[in-house]
This record gives C-alpha cells, sequence and structure tokens, in this order.
C-alpha cells in the first residue's frame, strides 16, 4: 500500500478538529446542542461508511444495466438486509422514530423521475454528500440543482395549479390546514394532501396481522417478508441474467459441464464479491439503530418530540413550522435539508413566502441553516467522507467540465423532482423504507431501476457517438 | 490507510457517540424500557402545540423557564 | 478536459478519462474495448476513485485481464489487455 502524504493526514484531523470544537463550543453555550451534535456525529459516521463502502446507489443499478457490473447493486441488496436486521431490532422494542408513507403509485413514478436523475448526476443524493468530500465539484453541483429544484418545485403554484386535478384540489381543502399554509396554491400541496395523504400507510407486519412493535412482526413481518424474501428474488434475478452465463461459461470451459454447486458458487461468489459495501451497509445499520435509539432518548430527557422546540427554547423560532416543528427525522436523511437550506435562503434573499406550502410551511420548516439538526447532518456526512478520503489517499479536487456540469444540473433536477414526488431520495425513499417493511420504498425501488435503464440507454446512446467521432480521427492518424 | 490517524479518528467519533448515548440512556431507565413494559415516549403533540404557542406569546426567544 | 482516446503505439491504446465521474470512465472503457483488436492493451486514466471497482469488476466477468494497476495522487492508470 502507497504512503499516505503527511499533508492528507493533518488535514483530516483539522476536520476532525473542527467539527469536535462546534461540538464543545455549542455545548457550552447550552446542553440542547448534544441534540444537533447527535445529528453531527452521526453524520460523520454516514460519511466515513458512505465513502469506504463506495456506496453508490447510482452505480448499482446503472453499472449492472450499463456495463454489466452486479457487484454494486448485490453490496446495496446486502447492506439493505443487514440494515433492515438492525432496524427490526429497533422496531421491535418499540424506539424506532421510522413513520411509513403513503404506498401507491405515485412511489413508482417518483423513483423513475429519481433513477433516471441519479444516472444523469453520477451520484445519488447521499452519493453526491460523499463524493463531495472526496473533493468532487460535479458533485457539490449535484447537490446545488437537488437542492434548489426541491425548494422551487414544493413552492411552486401559478400557472401549475392548472395541472392539478380537480378532486386533489377538492380533497386538500378539507384538509384543514390552516390559512397560512394555503393550500390550494400549489402543486405539490395539493397532490400532498389531496393524494397522497389519501394513501394507506403500510407495513409487511401489519399487512400480515402482526405488529411492527413486537419480535414476530419486526423479524418475522417486516424483516423476512418484507426484506429478506424480496432480496433474494432481486439476488437471483440478477444472478440468472448477468452472472449465471459467465458462470456456466467458466464451468463449461474448465470440466464441461455444470452441476448445480457450480450454481451455488457463482451465487455465493456474487454475493460476497462487494464486501465493502456489505460491510458499510452493516455499520450504516448499526450506526442508523443508534441514532434512532439517542435521538429518542433525548427527546425523552428534554420533554420534546421534534428538535423544532428545542430551537424555539434556545430563542431561534425563525423558520419553524406552523405546528412549531423542523425536520426531525431521527435517523439517516438526505434531500429534506437540501430544500431546506435553499428554501431559507431564497426566504431571506428574496422575500418569497417560502412558508406558504405543506412541505416547509407545516411540517418541516426552514429554520437558519446553522441550527437545522439535519443540516449539521449533511456537513459532517461530507466532513466524514473527506477524512476517510483524506486517508486513504482518494481525496482530488476536481473542477466540473462543461459537459459533466450539464449532466450534474439535469440529473439533479430530475432527483429533485423525484425525492420530493416520492417524499425522500434513495435513502428515505428506498434504503430506510424497505429496511423498515414500508412497502412503499419498494415500490420507489422499481421506479429506481426503470429510471436507471433509461439513463443507461441515453448514456449508451452518447457515449457510442463520442467514442466514434474520437476513433474516426484516430484512423485518420493512421 | 494511514491507520494511526484512523484510529485516532475512531476513538474520538466512538467518544462522542458514547457521551451521547450516556445521554440517551437514563431516560429510557426512567421509561422502563429493558423490563419488558412498552415505552411511552415523550409528549403529544398537542402537548407540543400548545408548549410551541406558549412559547411564541412570551415573545419568542429564550427559556422557557 | 475532454476525453482523449490515443494511439500510443503497435497494439497499445491510450483512454484518457481524467476529469470523469461516473458511469463515464466505465461506459468509455467498455465502448474502447469492444473496439479493439484481441491481445490489444487499453491504458485507461481516470480519477474517479469509484470507478477503479467497476472496472475491474467488468474486466473480471468480461475476461479481459488487467495487467497493471496503478494509483498515484488519486490517479488511477490500468492496463488492459483484451483477451
Amino acid at each position: 500500500m502507497q504512503e499516505i502524504p503527511r499533508k492528507n493526514k493533518v488535514w483530516a484531523l483539522i476536520i476532525v478538529g473542527f467539527f469536535v470544537l462546534v461540538s464543545l463550543v455549542s455545548y457550552g453555550f447550552h446542553e440542547y446542542y448534544v441534540y444537533l451534535q447527535a445529528y453531527l456525529w452521526f453524520g460523520f459516521i454516514y460519511g466515513m461508511c458512505l465513502q469506504y463502502g463506495r456506496f453508490c446507489f447510482a452505480s448499482a443499478f446503472r453499472d449492472l444495466f450499463a456495463v454489466g457490473v452486479p457487484r454494486m447493486v448485490v453490496g446495496i441488496v446486502i447492506a439493505t438486509m443487514l440494515f433492515a436486521f438492525t432496524s427490526a431490532f429497533v422496531n421491535a422494542t418499540g424506539w424506532s422514530t421510522f413513520h411509513p408513507a403513503p404506498t401507491s403509485i405515485h412511489a413508482v413514478i417518483a423513483g423513475l423521475f429519481f433513477g433516471i436523475g441519479m444516472v444523469f448526476a453520477g451520484g445519488c443524493a447521499s452519493g453526491s454528500l460523499y463524493k463531495t468530500g472526496e473533493g468532487n465539484g460535479v458533485a457539490l453541483m449535484v447537490i446545488l440543482s437537488i437542492s434548489v429544484t426541491q425548494a422551487i418545485f414544493v413552492d411552486i403554484g401559478g400557472w401549475f395549479n392548472k395541472l392539478v386535478p380537480e378532486s386533489w384540489r377538492l380533497s386538500a381543502a378539507q384538509k384543514g390546514l390552516p390559512p397560512s399554509i394555503n393550500v390550494t396554491d400549489g402543486w405539490v400541496d395539493q397532490y400532498l394532501a389531496g393524494y397522497v395523504w389519501n394513501q394507506p400507510t403500510l407495513r409487511f407486519a401489519e399487512m400480515l396481522g402482526m405488529k411492527t412493535d413486537s419480535i414476530a412482526g419486526a423479524f418475522l413481518g417486516n424483516f423476512f417478508v418484507g426484506v429478506v424474501l424480496p432480496a433474494t428474488v432481486l439476488l437471483i434475478w440478477v444472478y440468472s441474467v448477468w452472472v449465471r452465463k459467465n458462470v456456466v461459461k467458466r464451468a463449461m470451459e474448465s470440466k464441461g459441464t455444470v452441476t448445480f454447486s457450480d450454481h451455488l458458487n457463482g451465487f455465493w461468489g456474487m454475493v460476497t464479491s462487494s464486501k465493502r459495501t456489505a460491510i458499510a451497509g452493516l455499520f450504516l445499520g448499526i450506526a442508523c439503530g443508534l441514532q434512532m435509539f439517542v435521538i429518542e432518548g433525548l427527546r425523552m430527557k428534554f420533554g420534546v418530540k421534534n428538535a423544532g422546540t428545542l430551537l424555539a427554547r434556545l430563542g431561534f423560532d425563525y423558520g419553524l413550522s406552523a405546528k412549531g416543528t423542523v425536520f426531525d427525522p431521527g435517523y439517516w436523511y438526505v434531500t429534506t435539508q437540501e430544500a431546506q437550506w435553499v428554501g431559507w435562503t431564497l426566504h431571506k434573499l428574496t422575500g418569497i413566502n417560502f412558508m406558504d406550502n405543506i412541505f416547509f410551511g407545516w411540517v418541516n420548516g426552514i429554520p437558519n441553516p446553522a441550527f437545522n439538526p439535519a443540516d449539521w447532518m449533511s456537513v459532517a456526512l461530507i466532513g466524514g467522507s473527506a477524512v476517510m478520503a483524506l486517508l486513504q489517499n482518494e481525496f482530488k479536487f476536481k473542477k466540473p467540465t462543461r459537459e459533466l456540469a450539464t449532466w450534474a444540473i439535469i440529473g439533479g433536477f430530475f432527483m429533485g423532482i423525484g425525492s420530493r414526488l416520492g417524499l425522500g431520495c434513495n435513502v428515505g425513499g428506498f434504503f430506510v423504507r424497505a429496511a423498515n417493511g414500508d412497502p412503499s420504498g419498494w415500490l420507489f425501488g422499481i421506479g429506481m431501476i426503470g429510471g436507471a435503464f433509461v439513463g443507461v440507454k441515453f448514456f449508451n446512446w452518447w457515449t457510442e457517438r463520442k467514442m466514434a467521432k474520437e476513433m474516426a480521427e484516430l484512423e485518420f492518424e493512421l | 490507510m494511514a491507520k494511526i490517524h484512523f484510529w485516532i479518528v475512531v476513538i474520538i467519533v466512538a467518544g462522542f457517540i458514547g457521551f451521547m448515548i450516556g445521554y440517551a440512556v437514563p431516560p429510557f431507565m426512567e421509561v422502563g424500557f429493558g423490563k419488558g413494559q412498552a415505552v411511552q415516549q415523550g409528549v403529544s403533540e398537542e402537548e407540543l402545540m400548545k408548549q410551541y404557542q406558549q412559547i411564541l406569546e412570551e415573545g419568542g426567544g429564550g427559556e422557557s423557564e | 478536459m475532454a476525453m482523449k482516446f490515443e494511439k500510443k503505439g503497435e497494439g497499445l491504446y491510450m483512454l484518457d478519462v481524467k476529469g470523469y465521474v461516473c458511469p463515464h470512465p466505465q461506459i468509455y472503457t467498455k465502448k474502447a474495448l469492444e473496439k479493439l483488436r484481441s491481445g490489444d492493451i487499453l491504458e485507461v486514466v481516470f480519477d474517479n476513485p469509484s470507478s477503479s471497482e467497476s472496472i475491474s469488476a467488468m474486466c473480471e466477468s468480461n475476461g479481459n485481464e488487467i495487467v497493471e494497476k496503478k494509483m498515484e495522487g488519486g490517479v488511477f492508470t490500468f492496463r488492459i489487455r483484451k483477451s
């Protein structure tokens, strides 16, 4: 292994030192900051895990479709199972902060948008965060694009109100939301209150007549039926389409026949081909479970249900939702806080009211990013990834080229739309949901697979075209 | 991988996580977690709304003590 | 920085996709390998860490041998022999 430059080690310690300083100083101001620090340090761990595992959702189905590499999709599926196992434990104890999302076809459509965006951008929402930590300027542009798209998308009304079906409008108007939300103005508002909220929230445990906060429900219903079975089906599909033929070819070459045990070995080889991702998935699962535990404990200790109350007590009541809440998921989440900081910035800069919609005004608020727990998590995630990248000598500043910047902005746009339609990104919308036995997570996942397929089709065409051009020039030289 | 530095980072992170778990465990003990009873969590949403309204009426800022 | 594909010698080609992020390095590598003749060597230069795993796995499953792997200051150079 190569020597790590001294400079890298120093920078890694400086970054950690900065977060230590923030923690100590804020704690000195008030005990309540422990709550934000919980987000910070768990975010840091997520960043380290993601970078170590090269946890790239975007590449999962993309690399499978584009270059026939099943490594990442297998890694993600295994990680989902390991994550689901720790989640089942958390659910069984009853202190999970997870809430299932409404299940309907909208999750598939959202996933489709997100999947296309992910391939274009070259990274998912969390992927772009950790790649920013690796010094990747394209990833930073993706984050900006997702953030801005979301903040504008959730607030947009005017002409877009005409696209809202009458039934959504009527149903939304009946939800008894406060006048400040102005629910009949805004496409996303009416989509949420008039359609999504009317859909059932399901979990595999409940669908099977068990309770999620029981051992049977959590492990048998949510974990086994809700995760292990579909994940196994997915793995078998990947094996039979992409891996099987290589196993057959190799067996035929070496001994002339193919036995069932060859297939078993081939399958096992596929499963174990991405240890890094699986290890990262396990640690992510443990970290998420611990974060839920810590956040729940802190909520009980401080007598609150949401960080908004703590912020209000600290005197930061600007940008709290009409319920006095802010976004406070209690676990790994990415996109909402990205929308929030842009919402806050635009609110401050342009004076446009970004609080007259459900997303910001009723649920998540737009607190000052400096005191937004989830933003602390995102910043620390970038930091954790940077530290990991520095210590492995994989950190490198990369300026985006014009071509990549274009893809980044288009990709971020699609992901922004997808994550708002699906109430979450690949993490909040798929990974965490699927792992917690929420069928809507799998629906989002199916959409993502379709989206990845569409995105790959496009890039195959594009690359082919560019290569042909380069090659033509070469032939000319010869 | 710079081994020593990696472990320094891990120890610092573990230290903070440990500190926060130390914060979170006592309230869990109080509500009887681990004694096989259902955990009663925090306060209700209505209470929260009331609390928030009260803070707003008091003019926002400052402690609610 | 745009992508570059050059002939460096007899049966030796260089694909420079520095600056590109996923999925471009692996797609370019795949497309380039498809164009080469059996036995030709392709030298891929890239600086996107996660592509290194994808390219390795892709070569492994297609039977193309990676004869040399280098990594210096975040820049990867892989020499791949087309099977």
